[in-house]
């Protein structure tokens, strides 16, 4: 998988904000979600405000959440072969970031 | 030596632990509302100065037990995936587990699930809640029509595993004079005659089945095993019961047989994604009982695992052979 390939699903991701389940969710959130993936060796950031993508793009930022797992893994997410908490438990998918956060992401990935 | 719980623990539980002296620190996540992942807990740990920990969700891997000198870890799960086994027993740390914790628990809400889908009282309930009111003997023909379920007696159950918890269903179904049959590669006849169940195979299983419900481990063998070929396999009466776990299962696919009719219902514990919350698709749908895995959540579950990890703590700290270690390897060491 490209990274190009990997930032069209995560902008895809962030169609999900217009989710009205997804917008209650994220209301008056603004924080920002590291993406780590290292088989291919690339970082993307998505900066959330209040149920809304507001940037995305490749690098490292300061974020309050970061998920790493292979781009593969990602993909098996998004397509819902996979899902998030599964691949957790397997180790196949690591975070940091505090738990309110970490379910909210779970919600936003499946 | 000093004890921090995390896990819900019985009062008796703790009175064992305090009996063969420690010092015990009791915040169960049910009253803190706190989870630690990652390395949160090593800080929790090191600054308490604790020996052993008994949780219940709370990661204790790697980073955790390399940095802290731990004693003991207890989790009060059958199989913790929470714990990591091998950073324990590297450091020669026994890990102990609370297996069987909550059987019959699980068994008996599988019944509850079975009961209630067969005699719609959910539906029934549904149905009272939303201001129905009967104006004219119609109103009442329809509640009637609505709410009209079916006896267990003389239907037949499929069982998929066999294991302890469905072991547990089959005895208790056995009063309901059904027909029992089961699906599961490992079991031996032995265990079936006990049940009066008879084998055979998955496909047999969900073609005559009027309830099917799933007590099988969460594998790479039973992952997806139940998908839309296998739910079109199904009558289109019968009923399905996962309360084992989602990934036996393609979400999708049974949502898809629920909501067109392929089956008539479910009633489901387990799911992709928990905690289950309001969110949750399967709420949408009226042939569906939704409980937020709930299985083993009842007192008696927490009394056994209470019980049973301060019962092996207290051995390994007499020096005796805990019943429930999943390490042993590393009493072997000790022994040596």
């Amino acid at each position: 998988m490209t990274k190009d390939e990997i930032l069209a699903q995560l902008k895809e991701l962030g169609t999900r904000f217009e989710d009205p389940k997804i917008q209650r969710r994220f209301k008056d959130f603004h924080k920002t979600l590291q993406f780590i993936f290292p088989d291919i060796d690339a970082q993307m950031y998505m900066k959330i405000g209040d149920a809304e993508l507001v940037e995305l793009a490749e690098g490292i930022v300061e974020a309050e959440m970061t998920v790493t797992m292979d781009s593969t893994v990602f993909l098996k997410i998004m397509d819902k072969s996979e899902s998030p908490m599964a691949a957790y438990q397997a180790g196949k998918l690591k975070t940091k970031g505090e738990v309110p956060d970490l379910l909210k992401l779970q919600k936003l990935m499946l | 030596m000093k004890v921090l719980i995390t896990a819900p623990f019985s009062e008796s539980g703790l009175k064992l632990l305090q009996d063969a002296g420690l010092e015990v620190q009791h915040e169960s996540w049910l009253e803190t509302g706190k989870l630690y992942l990652g390395d949160k807990l090593l800080p929790v740990i090191k600054e308490g100065g604790f020996d052993i920990v008994i949780v219940e969700g709370d990661e204790v891997k790697e980073e955790v037990i390399d940095g802290a000198n731990l004693r003991v870890i207890a989790s009060a799960r059958d199989n913790p995936n929470n714990v990591s086994i091998s950073a324990a027993t590297a450091k020669n740390i026994p890990v102990i587990g609370a297996p069987g914790r909550n059987t019959i628990a699980v068994a008996e809400l599988t019944i509850t699930l079975m009961l209630s889908q067969a005699r719609r009282i959910v539906t029934a309930d549904r149905l009272l809640k939303n201001d129905f009111m009967v104006d004219d003997y119609s109103d009442f023909a329809r509640m009637y029509m609505t709410t009209t379920g079916f006896e267990l007696h003389g239907r037949t159950v499929g069982i998929i595993g066999l294991g302890k918890i469905g072991h547990e269903v089959a005895k208790r179904l056995q009063a309901f004079g059904v027909e029992i049959i089961v699906f599961d590669p490992y079991v031996p006849q032995e265990r079936l005659n006990e049940v009066d169940a008879k084998q055979v195979s998955l496909e047999e299983l969900l073609r005559n089945s009027d309830i099917v419900t799933v007590h099988c481990p969460p594998t790479d063998e039973t992952k997806g095993m139940l998908g839309a070929e296998q739910f079109g396999m199904m009558k289109k009466s019968a009923i399905f019961i996962n309360t084992a776990r989602a990934s036996i299962t393609d979400e999708y696919a049974l949502r898809q047989a629920l909501e067109s009719g392929t089956i008539a219902g479910a009633g489901l514990d387990v799911f992709s994604m928990e905690p289950v919350d309001c969110d949750n698709e399967f709420l949408e749908l009226e042939n569906v009982i939704v409980t937020p895995h709930i299985g083993g959540n009842t007192v008696d579950t927490i009394e056994r695992q209470s019980m049973m990890i301060a019962r092996d703590i207290g051995a390994i700290l007499k020096g005796d052979r805990p019943e429930n270690v999943l390490n042993p390897e590393v009493l072997k060491k000790e022994e040596t």
